[in-house]
């Protein structure tokens, strides 16, 4: 999985954000080590919904700027990133034993 | 940075764009303000360029994903268009190799455009390209001042001794700054020194790579070793490069030893220059037509009259004819690739007009114009990819056997071959196809008006159609235009093999030899070795006749001089005829089958008294009226000597097939001189001559040991080599006028189905009315020959105004040819009308009520 979609998919793991928020997020996890440019948000998003892994939502706050787009992990992308996650895990586990972490 | 990004934002799909152009805008100017630095600006250009080229790439991906479908799902469509590109995008390639090889293949010489070739030229005598003489050529050399450095060659053919195998070796007797004129250096070794060229001291040799690589093995030992030439011991002093562009491996270069004392009229030599850097062609000839006209003042005796023609050394190494063709060859095969585009471009506009409710539906529901031209011309690109892949396959297979299809005398000893230039031919043309048919049906999408076609039963595509009308027109006209050109060469050929040779070439067998030196030291020496070999070789199993000459007819000699009745000698320089002489034993006219009209030949104890001869029969007209009987009578030589004639023999077309008539030609009996390559003809009784070859070769070493015999060949052969230039063009545009018709049949087949196809509720109409099936069928036929008249008008309009380059490749056909022109029309229309009737008899199956009812089918 390539990694800004991780990112993306792990900041709206708890809960439904906007564009810049999502950004904000990765960055803050982070520490800073990981910035997302605009471009690569918003081709990442487009294609994690054209997959179904992300919808977008109708509902905002009322007094939220019209240009903003929220969106939610759909449950076909929450049983993704677990997945990957379990397998970063087991990879992880494989390099302990080896003696490398 | 702010409009930056805004600017930056455009490189962005347009549908990508509409959706998240605002927020991507947004969140962006959030961050600059937040931390903006050049890190960002510069992360976020690199950022951009690189997602948006990721959009584009799969757009491009889902297009060509679902153009793929499309054409698997239209399989018949996809597959004659691909058919159609690849036989047209093959021919093109592999013609255009031919062009390659013939045309574009840089002389390995440096700067080949400053070298020419000077040849001596005679009005009166009606010579237009001949070889110059030592002394004139050392005059030039000294005295002109626009050539850089000159040279002459003369050809020469030693025998070789290698290992006991005796090899004819052909090669270059060169005088004069022959390496600096020609732009090359030797290998190894060195080149001639000045008084090397002095008679005595010229026995030394530059080894051609070739031979030097083949006979012994590329050793540079070979250097300062002594060999034996023809009799002679000559020193290596070097070897010289193999890739000299002369076409042919060249053997060796001796020097030319100066002034053997020939005379100043002896003209044995082709002379070489190299012009002057800033000094053009022009210029060069009209100094060196001065120094001939100061020359032929100086001396009258071997210059009056000659004047000189510079040429550009490329075109003297290959026939100028060859060029020429291969150009209309390319013309033509153009003209195909053309046809076939618009044949596609037609099968495409067909189904535009079937899938016009998909594509009103498609934009009504949102879909951009823009994103639909984009997978229209995918569409095209994979038909064009699918075509052009298929096609180069084709011309590889083409090019790599081009041996076989293509006659040796056509390219300067290069064949086509395929490499990166071809290559990337091929993927241009097959790019430019793709968008030219790609363009018409995208352009047709652009322009319609979407929501009348949502709203009609039936397609209103009158564009389409009127466009389609168009290209089958230019479908007809440029099948009409191949057809026409092959035609008028095939009618050219066929003149060409009704030419009367005057001789008889069939089951003859010819192979060349050098007398050698010390069998023909003197004229009863040469005459008992003749004899020799003509006896060994007529007691052959097989053999009837036999005979030695010193050319055969159409062979390459150019042995020639001016020949006038001694009464009249004086006037020899002006008036003489130019007559090619030719060295023949006896037996030679019932060998080629050349009648002796009058007279008699002499015969070997008739050994030099009174020098006979024979002449031929146009010969005797020119020198002697009609009333004058020429036996008994003599004639004058360019040699300044009488001969006395004794027979009249016919006409043989010796110098070229497509001369303006017979050469006037003078039969030399053997001992007027020992000329260094003579022919043995035998006339055989047995269906292939050429079984006899190892009984020739061994008669003539059971004369001379170690004797080699080469060039052997059926004169059979040797003819149809000659012609094989005029046939491989004829064959190669009759092919592709055939091409033409069939896709501009298939062109007009397609019009006719989709003009029935969108008539069919008239039609039905009709029918019910009463209108006999027959009837209908006339009438869609009908109406289909208007647009083949224009064709087919506008095709031979446009081959009456390319006459003046057929013309250069006709013989004794003019390209006006009415008959030619009627019956391309008449095949044309013929063929036209055949392609509308096969879909308009569909009328006959369609059922009124049905049709009526508007179903579609």
């Amino acid at each position: 999985m390539p990694e800004a979609t991780f990112h993306i998919l792990v900041s709206l793991a708890d809960g439904d954000k906007h564009g810049y928020a999502i950004m904000q997020d990765v960055a803050d996890r982070t520490d800073g080590a990981v910035k997302l440019n605009v471009g690569t948000l918003y081709t990442t998003i487009k294609r994690l919904l054209q997959q179904g892994w992300l919808v977008e939502l109708d509902e905002r706050p009322d007094d939220d700027d019209e240009r903003r787009r929220y969106y939610r992990l759909s449950a076909e992308g929450r049983a993704e990133i677990v997945g990957e996650t379990q397998r970063l895990r087991q990879m992880v586990g494989l390099a302990r034993k080896a003696g490398l972490a | 940075m702010i409009a930056l990004y805004r600017f930056l934002l455009l490189f962005y799909p347009k549908a990508f764009r509409e959706e998240y152009a605002g927020p991507m805008l947004a969140d962006f100017r959030l961050r600059w303000a937040r931390e903006g630095s050049t890190n960002l600006a510069l992360s976020t250009v690199v950022d951009t360029l690189r997602t948006a080229a990721g959009c584009h790439a799969e757009m491009l991906a889902q297009d060509l994903r679902f153009g793929a479908r499309t054409l698997r799902q239209n399989r018949a469509f996809a597959l004659s268009a691909i058919v159609t590109l690849a036989l047209a995008i093959g021919a093109t390639t592999a013609i255009f190799s031919l062009v390659q090889a013939v045309m574009l293949r840089p002389l390995p010489l440096a700067e080949p455009e400053r070298i020419v070739r000077i040849f001596d030229t005679n009005q009166q005598l009606r010579i237009s390209g001949f070889a110059s003489s030592e002394e004139n050529f050392q005059d030039w050399a000294q005295r002109t001042r626009t050539f850089a450095s000159m040279a002459a060659l003369q050809d020469q053919n030693l025998n070789l001794n290698v290992g006991g195998l005796p090899e004819r070796v052909q090669g270059f007797a060169i005088q004069g700054d022959f390496w600096k004129t020609i732009g090359a250096q030797p290998l190894l070794g060195r080149i001639f020194t000045p008084d090397e060229h002095v008679l005595g001291r010229h026995r030394v040799v530059l080894l051609g790579e070739g031979l030097w690589r083949r006979a012994f093995a590329g050793d540079p030992q070979m250097l300062g070793r002594s060999l034996e030439l023809s009799g002679h011991h000559y020193t290596v002093v070097g070897v010289a490069p193999a890739e000299l562009g002369f076409g042919h491996d060249i053997g060796f270069f001796t020097p030319l030893p100066r002034a053997r004392n020939n005379g100043r009229g002896d003209r044995q030599v082709a002379v070489l220059g190299r012009l002057r850097p800033g000094v053009t062609v022009d210029e060069a000839a009209t100094e060196l037509k001065q120094l001939a006209a100061d020359l032929a003042r100086e001396h009258p005796d071997a210059n009056r009259g000659w004047s000189v023609r510079l040429q550009n050394v490329r075109e003297w190494i290959l026939e100028p004819a060859v060029p020429r063709s291969v150009l209309v060859l390319f013309g033509a095969v153009g003209l195909l690739l053309l046809l076939a585009c618009a044949n596609v471009a037609n099968l495409l506009l067909a189904r535009a007009a079937a899938r016009q409710r998909e594509i009103g539906v498609r934009l009504a529901l949102g879909a951009s114009r823009a994103r639909l031209m984009r997978q229209v011309i995918t569409e095209s690109l994979l038909l064009g990819v699918g075509g052009g892949m298929v096609g180069v396959a084709l011309a590889f297979v083409l090019v790599q056997n081009a041996r076989t299809w293509l006659p040796s005398n056509l390219v300067a000893g290069e064949l086509p071959e395929v490499n990166a230039q071809l290559l990337a031919f091929a993927g241009a043309v097959t790019l430019m196809a793709s968008l030219v048919f790609g363009s018409v049906p995208a352009l047709l999408f652009w322009r319609d008006d979407v929501r009348a076609s949502l709203n009609t039963s039936r397609s209103t595509a009158a564009e389409p159609a009127r466009w389609r009308q168009m290209l089958a027109v230019g479908q007809l006209a440029l099948a009409v235009l191949l057809l026409t050109g092959a035609l008028l060469l095939a009618r050219s050929f066929t003149k060409l093999m009704q030419v009367e040779l005057g001789f008889r070439q069939d089951q003859l067998l010819t192979a060349r030899f050098t007398p050698p030196p010390g069998r023909v030291a003197n004229e009863d020496q040469l005459i008992a070795y003749y004899d020799a070999l003509l006896r060994e070789a007529s007691a052959l199993a097989g053999v009837k006749s036999a005979a030695i000459a010193s050319e055969i007819p159409l062979g390459p000699a150019r042995t020639g001089m001016p020949a006038i009745a001694v009464e009249r000698a004086s006037l020899i320089a002006t008036e003489g005829t130019q007559a090619a002489w030719r060295i023949v034993t006896p037996g030679y006219f019932a060998t080629f089958g050349i009648p002796v009209l009058r007279g008699g030949i002499w015969s070997s104890s008739d050994a030099y008294r009174d020098l006979p001869v024979l002449i031929s029969d146009t010969l005797r007209r020119k020198l002697w009226e009609e009333t004058v009987d020429p036996i008994g009578r003599r004639l004058r030589l360019g040699n300044g000597r009488n001969y006395l004639v004794v027979g009249v023999a016919g006409d043989v077309r010796h110098n070229s097939l497509t001369s303006a008539g017979p050469t006037p030609t003078v039969y030399l009996p053997p001992w007027f001189t020992a000329w260094p390559t003579m022919t043995i003809a035998l006339r055989t009784n047995v269906a292939e001559p050429a079984a006899l070859t190892q009984a020739l070769r061994q008669a003539v070493r059971r004369v001379e040991p170690g004797q080699p015999v080469y060039d052997i060949q059926t004169m059979d052969a040797f003819v149809s080599r000659v012609v094989a230039g005029p046939r491989l063009a004829t064959g190669l545009l009759g092919m592709l006028a055939l091409l033409a018709l069939v896709l501009a049949a298939v062109g007009v087949a397609g019009l006719a189905s989709y003009a029935v196809a969108r008539q069919r509720p008239e039609l039905a109409l009709r029918l019910a009315l009463g209108a006999t099936p027959s009837r209908l069928i006339r009438n869609v036929v009908g109406s289909h020959l208007v647009l083949c008249s224009a064709g087919l008008a506008l095709g031979l309009a446009a081959a009456w105004w390319l006459r003046p380059v057929m013309a250069t490749l006709l013989f004794e056909v003019q390209p006006g040819d009415p008959l030619v022109f009627a019956a391309a029309g008449t095949a044309l229309l013929a063929a036209a009308c055949l392609a509308a009737w096969i879909p308009a008899r569909h009328v006959t199956r369609i059922d009124p009520a049905a049709a009526l009812r508007g179903e579609n089918s």
